[in-house]
């Protein structure tokens, strides 16, 4: 379903990514994971087209990516919650979900996808009328995968939605995540928290210094990064 | 004083002030979406202000209420020409934010220059109905009919904006932009669109707010901007440059303190009243950067 | 080349840049004198007290990142302060009647003047800066531009010192062609000397990534604030420069249109060094008064006794867009302006030709 080929990229002269080929079929949930400024976030930005690759090409369903904005990616069906949750504040919760679905017309199957929401996140219906800045992080962060599910994506993207959150509400996110990818979701899952992403993906791809290190099912990886640990010492995050 | 005259002055500065949040917050939406604070926007009020005259010269027949709609929407389809010739390529172009500020510069110079070239740089006087100047009287006070009337255009003007913002799809949009502009083009709202609609609003509030202003003075000249966006300017900045809310509240701080500084400064130091008033603002900005608008975070560096 | 020669010429390396702006102004200023034609040498001393301005603002604003709408204020202000300490008492004492103190009775002369006003205007730009430097970005710039205004008040109110908005003739005119080319130069290298400095590396390390220059132990409101003392000393300068140049001042003439072309000139250039800013004020100055030409040339054709009188701002205005959208970070691109490669190796064997752009 999506298919990145060779891609370099990079934010001025810094070059980022030097040559990462990536592809995640239908159905699968994918992960991504890799030490600090290995370049996951820049992997995502670039597929959202925030970011213009200098080379290689990105296909989805089929259809290039380069050169096109974030709001025609959007509408090809990649949806995204980016790293931070970066919820609007200023908003509702119920503005904040609405606001997900910002491409679509469909109202009364909006208002229904709204309620559906509601129920899956409880929370999200409780506060359905608070501000979303007041809510803790946990709950920001169902809101953030409620708002990116909102625009009925066929590819989502999660850029490390365990950061920050408390280790108890980090083993809820990944249940989440997986509830997500049951219901049907593609999923790219990027993530510093290694032993956990490794339990619930089909497949990984290694991230080091802006290049594939490795990639496969998720024993051979973790061999690999138990290795790593061994020769470099210390965590890979 | 006597109690009389102190209430008059407050009603005064209410109005007065009413007609600067206007001004500020055409400033405060643009700024609040793209960052930018936009120095032609005296020059928005010129060109209504010119309008007007066109009009009363082409279409003297036609009620002086629809020539200043007609103002108004010359207003807003100017704000939108200039977004999209000058404003998005230059941001198009990904050049640092100071070039958007000196896009701005460019766009006043140019306005008022046309102006001069094309009309003319001396005043045109701008008809209003005589009713403006009338004075009426409420038991002991005297009230200008020109103050209940910017009250009132104002108040609608504001509430008007304020069911945009909150009840409309688009006023969520414009919010969500405000919040975080990338994460609404993440969910597929088109940047363009929402800053075109952020200038016809901003266009908009110009249009009306110069109508308002110009009603104090009565003429337009191409150089006429200056003064009102440097008051939008500072209302924006007391209050607090990102919340609408912070608009009002500067507009109104700044109409106090004019009117106050005003009545209460001796004679001798009324000159320096406009320089009394900005120490004031810089004051201000010193004490709480983030204005005086409660319940926010200070501005980060950008 | 290992003799004691090679030491000094490798700090004059250093310096590449500025001694390359330097000599082509110098350069220009001869072939100019030698023509002998008035309007150019006047266009030529307008160009020289621009560069002075320009490379005012970009002491600060190119080096710390943040817009200054301000130094116009400290043109100003050295402006105003120069003609009190150098005009003559007899002259004082008719043009500015009302003046009291020591100031009637003093009449320095031009440099020793100059210098004087422009260290006062710094000495009140380290006052006000103090507090300024505090606050982040788009607070500082809102802060300055609050200076402008407070400052144009203030003067055309004072008319004890400055005779209000009445304008100040009859100054006499010491900026000459070669005062002129000697001041861009000193500011010039100034400026460069600056940016090159201890204090102009921290503080544009502050510029791209504040929280980490801080984390590396800058003082980050104290090279701000240094910058802003300093850019004010260039732009008081500038003034003094500017009044004895044009020989008449008044608080309009100092205010939102010179701020304006200054911050155009340095935008247009490239705001991120010393060439840029002089580019800047060269390629604005060319247009202008190429522009100025065309439109004196059109109003000979309009009839009804009208001028084309805006023509000029107008095409100014469209030219800096259509610059702005291609090349966004001025027509320097960050990078400085510098000698052939040859003339590096032949000096000292530095085998780097370009500067590397810390941008």
């Amino acid at each position: 379903m999506l298919i990145l080929e060779d891609i370099q990229a990079g934010y001025g002269s810094v070059v980022a990514l030097r040559g990462v080929s990536i592809r995640v079929e239908d159905g699968e949930m994918v992960g991504l994971i890799g030490p600090n400024g290995a370049g996951k976030t820049t992997v995502i930005s670039t597929i959202a087209g925030l970011l213009k690759p200098m080379r290689g090409q990105i296909r989805f369903a089929g259809q290039e990516l380069v050169g096109r904005s974030p709001e025609d990616i959007v509408r090809m069906g990649i949806g995204m919650v980016p790293e931070g949750r970066r919820i609007f504040p200023g908003l509702t919760v119920g503005e904040n979900l609405r606001l997900g679905a910002a491409i679509r017309r469909d109202h009364s199957e909006i208002r229904r996808d709204i309620g559906e929401m509601c129920q899956r996140f409880p929370v999200l219906g409780r506060r359905f009328h608070s501000g979303a800045g007041k809510l803790s992080g946990g709950e920001q962060q169902q809101l953030a995968i409620a708002r990116a599910l909102m625009c009925r994506p066929r590819l989502l993207m999660l850029d490390e939605p365990s950061l920050g959150l408390a280790p108890t509400l980090v083993e809820t996110m990944f249940d989440l995540i997986v509830g997500l990818r049951e219901a049907g979701v593609t999923i790219l899952l990027v993530e510093q928290n290694v032993a956990k992403t490794l339990e619930i993906v089909d497949r990984a791809y290694l991230l080091g210094l802006g290049q594939i290190v490795a990639e496969g099912p998720p024993r051979e990886l973790a061999d690999i990064v138990d290795i790593q640990r061994a020769y470099l010492g210390g965590k890979p995050d | 004083m006597s109690w009389n005259q102190a209430v008059e002055l407050v009603i005064a500065a209410v109005s007065l002030g009413s007609t600067y949040a206007l001004l500020a917050l055409g400033l405060v939406i643009v700024f609040g979406i793209l960052r930018l604070i936009n120095f032609a926007y005296g020059e928005f009020l010129m060109i209504g202000g010119y309008a007007m005259v066109a009009l009363q010269g082409i279409a003297p027949g036609v009620p002086w209420g629809a020539r200043a709609m007609l103002s108004v929407g010359v207003v807003i389809g100017t704000a939108l020409v200039l977004e999209r010739v000058a404003f998005r390529p230059v941001r198009a172009s990904h050049g640092p934010p100071i070039n958007l500020l000196l896009t701005s510069f460019a766009c006043s110079t140019i306005l008022q220059s046309l102006a001069m070239v094309l009309i003319s740089p001396r005043s045109k006087g701008i008809q209003y109905p005589s009713v403006i100047s009338a004075e009426i009287a409420f038991g002991p006070l005297r009230i200008a009919a020109l103050d209940i009337v910017a009250l009132v255009v104002s108040g609608l003007s504001l509430l008007g904006l304020v069911i945009l913002l909150r009840k409309t799809f688009l006023g969520v949009c414009l919010r969500a932009a405000a919040d975080d502009f990338t994460m609404t083009r993440l969910l597929g709202v088109r940047a363009n669109r929402v800053i075109a609609t952020a200038f016809a609003i901003s266009g908009g509030l110009a249009g009306v707010g110069g109508i308002l202003y110009f009603a104090r003075i009565g003429l337009v000249r191409p150089d006429i901007g200056l003064g009102p966006v440097i008051i939008a300017f500072f209302a924006s900045v007391v209050g607090g440059m990102e919340s609408l809310g912070g608009a009002l509240i500067g507009g109104f701080v700044l109409s106090f303190l004019t009117i106050g500084l005003q009545a209460v400064l001796p004679a001798s130091a009324l000159e320096y009243r406009d320089a009394f008033m900005f120490l004031i603002v810089i004051a201000i900005l010193l004490f709480r950067p983030q204005g005086l608008m409660p319940g926010r975070q200070a501005l980060e560096s950008r | 080349m290992k003799s004691a020669i090679a030491l000094p010429i490798r700090r004059i390396l250093w310096l590449r840049p500025a001694l390359v702006l330097a000599v082509i102004l110098v350069v220009i200023t001869a072939g100019i004198d030698l023509y002998d034609n008035v309007l150019l040498e006047r266009i030529l001393i307008g160009l020289f007290v621009s560069v002075v301005l320009v490379v005012g603002l970009q002491t600060f604003t190119g080096n710390s990142g943040l817009v200054s709408f301000g130094h116009v204020s400290f043109m100003a202000i050295g402006a105003y302060a120069a003609v009190l300490v150098i005009m003559p008492p007899e002259q004082k004492a008719y043009t500015l009647p009302r003046l009291t103190g020591f100031l009637t009775e003093i009449g320095l002369p031009f440099i020793p003047g100059m210098l004087l006003a422009a260290l006062a205007t710094a000495i009140l730009a380290a006052v006000i800066g103090f507090p300024l430097m505090r606050l982040s970005g788009s607070a500082a710039t809102m802060a300055t531009f609050a200076l402008l205004i407070i400052t144009h008040i203030v003067l055309r109110n004072a008319e004890d010192y400055t005779r209000g908005t009445r304008t100040m003739y009859g100054l006499l005119p010491y900026t000459t062609l070669w005062m002129g080319l000697l001041w861009a130069v000193l500011a010039i290298v100034a400026g460069f000397v600056f940016k090159e400095s201890k204090v102009g590396l921290m503080l544009r390390a502050t510029r791209e990534h504040p929280e980490a220059a801080a984390a590396s132990g800058v003082n980050v409101v104290a090279v701000r604030w240094v910058a802003f003392t300093v850019s004010a000393f260039i732009s008081a300068v500038g003034g003094a420069l500017y009044a004895h140049f044009i020989t008449s001042i008044s608080p309009e003439t100092m205010f939102m249109h010179t701020t304006f072309l200054t911050v155009a000139m340095l935008i247009i250039g490239g705001m991120e060094n010393v060439s840029g800013a002089v580019v800047g004020a060269v390629v604005m100055t060319v247009l202008f008064e190429g522009l100025r030409a065309i439109e004196i040339w059109i109003s000979t054709f309009r009839t009804a006794g009208g001028t084309a009188a805006g023509f000029t701002e107008v095409c100014l205005g469209v030219a800096m867009i259509v610059l702005m959208v291609l090349r966004p970070r001025g027509l320097m691109m960050g990078k400085e302006l510098n000698w052939p490669r040859w003339l590096d190796r032949a000096v000292g064997g530095q085998s780097a030709g370009g500067e590397v752009d810390l941008r």
